[in-house]
């Protein structure tokens, strides 16, 4: 009798970010929330902004093409003036979307990138970035939330959207304590 | 299928090792295996090798006295396992080039027998012939 020993599991999908595929992302963590402000000497409450939504992604970079994602992650997070100067019109339109088993989220930039080779990993590289949400248009806004909402519902990508829950990013009126 | 009738020397430098009863070479060769947050094994990264092996020599000969001499003073030796008779063994020697000593039991004294004595030495450069 034939069997494999390893347990089935899913296939290892990539973590998307931008063009460059991450397959062995160690962890990814995503923060977001809202922010309210207590306003001083009143029992009110102010529920200012959306807090910026940041997500921190730790990976290894392994095998013989792990210079050129290395290379391929640098252009993304725009590490020289030249690049920004070349990218900038596109820059404006979209940013770099992340897609992942735990979220979509379009217009990402990354604001921090660090790559460590170390004794311990012969032939790989650590990398750790951090990408930072950078609003641009609210068609770009609404089609990243429709993704999100997808994801969750467990629905594939490309069917039709679901019901569009839409999140005020204004601030609203203060809530009573 | 040939039968064991060979006999195989120890040397440290140029001088025989003997009597010595146990060599136990370990090339030490470790990758780590590779999880993704989205599925198991699915790759692994290579970790640095090293090469150690242990010797227990009967305290008799001079050979123990300069190994524990070279356990002192931290120095660099060579060592060769190699055929004295007949063509059995599967390698020709086994070379362990800028051997140190990490452990010495200079003379383990027992009720029976001649005290025994155990190094455990590590090699940064092993060849195999």
């Amino acid at each position: 009798m034939d069997r494999a020993l390893a347990p089935v599991r899913q296939p290892n999908q990539p973590v998307l970010i931008g063009p460059v595929a991450l397959l062995y992302v160690q962890s990814l963590s995503l923060a977001e929330g809202y922010q309210i402000e207590r306003i001083a000497g009143s029992r009110f409450a102010q529920a200012l902004a959306p807090t910026t939504k940041t997500i921190a992604i730790e990976a290894l970079l392994i095998g013989p093409d792990r210079l050129r994602l290395k290379k391929e992650l640098e252009a993304l997070a725009l590490v020289s003036r030249v690049l920004v100067a070349a990218t900038a019109p596109a820059l404006a339109a979209a940013g770099i979307p992340v897609v992942c088993g735990l979220t979509v989220s379009l217009d990402m930039q990354i604001t921090e990138l660090k790559f460590a080779q170390s004794v311990q990993k012969r032939d790989a590289l650590d990398v750790s970035l951090s990408l930072r949400y950078v609003p641009r248009s609210t068609l770009t806004t609404v089609l990243g939330e429709v993704a999100d909402l997808a994801l969750a519902a467990g629905t594939p990508l490309s069917t039709a959207p679901r019901v569009l829950s839409s999140v005020p990013r204004v601030p609203t009126v203060p809530l009573p304590l | 299928m040939p039968d064991w009738n060979t006999r195989l020397e120890i040397r440290l430098g140029s001088t025989v090792i003997a009597p010595i009863s146990q060599f136990t070479p370990t090339f030490n060769a470790p990758h780590t295996v590779i999880h993704s947050i989205e599925a198991d094994n699915v790759g692994f990264v290579r970790q640095p090798q090293t090469f150690t092996f242990t010797m227990t020599v009967q305290a008799i000969g001079t050979a123990v006295a300069d190994l524990t001499e070279l356990a002192l003073q931290g120095q660099e030796f060579e060592i060769t396992v190699a055929e004295k008779q007949g063509t059995d063994w599967a390698f020709k020697a086994l070379k362990f080039g800028r051997c140190v000593i990490t452990s010495a039991n200079p003379s383990n004294v027992v009720i029976d027998g001649a005290p025994t004595a155990s190094f455990n030495c590590m090699s940064l450069r092993p060849r195999i012939d």
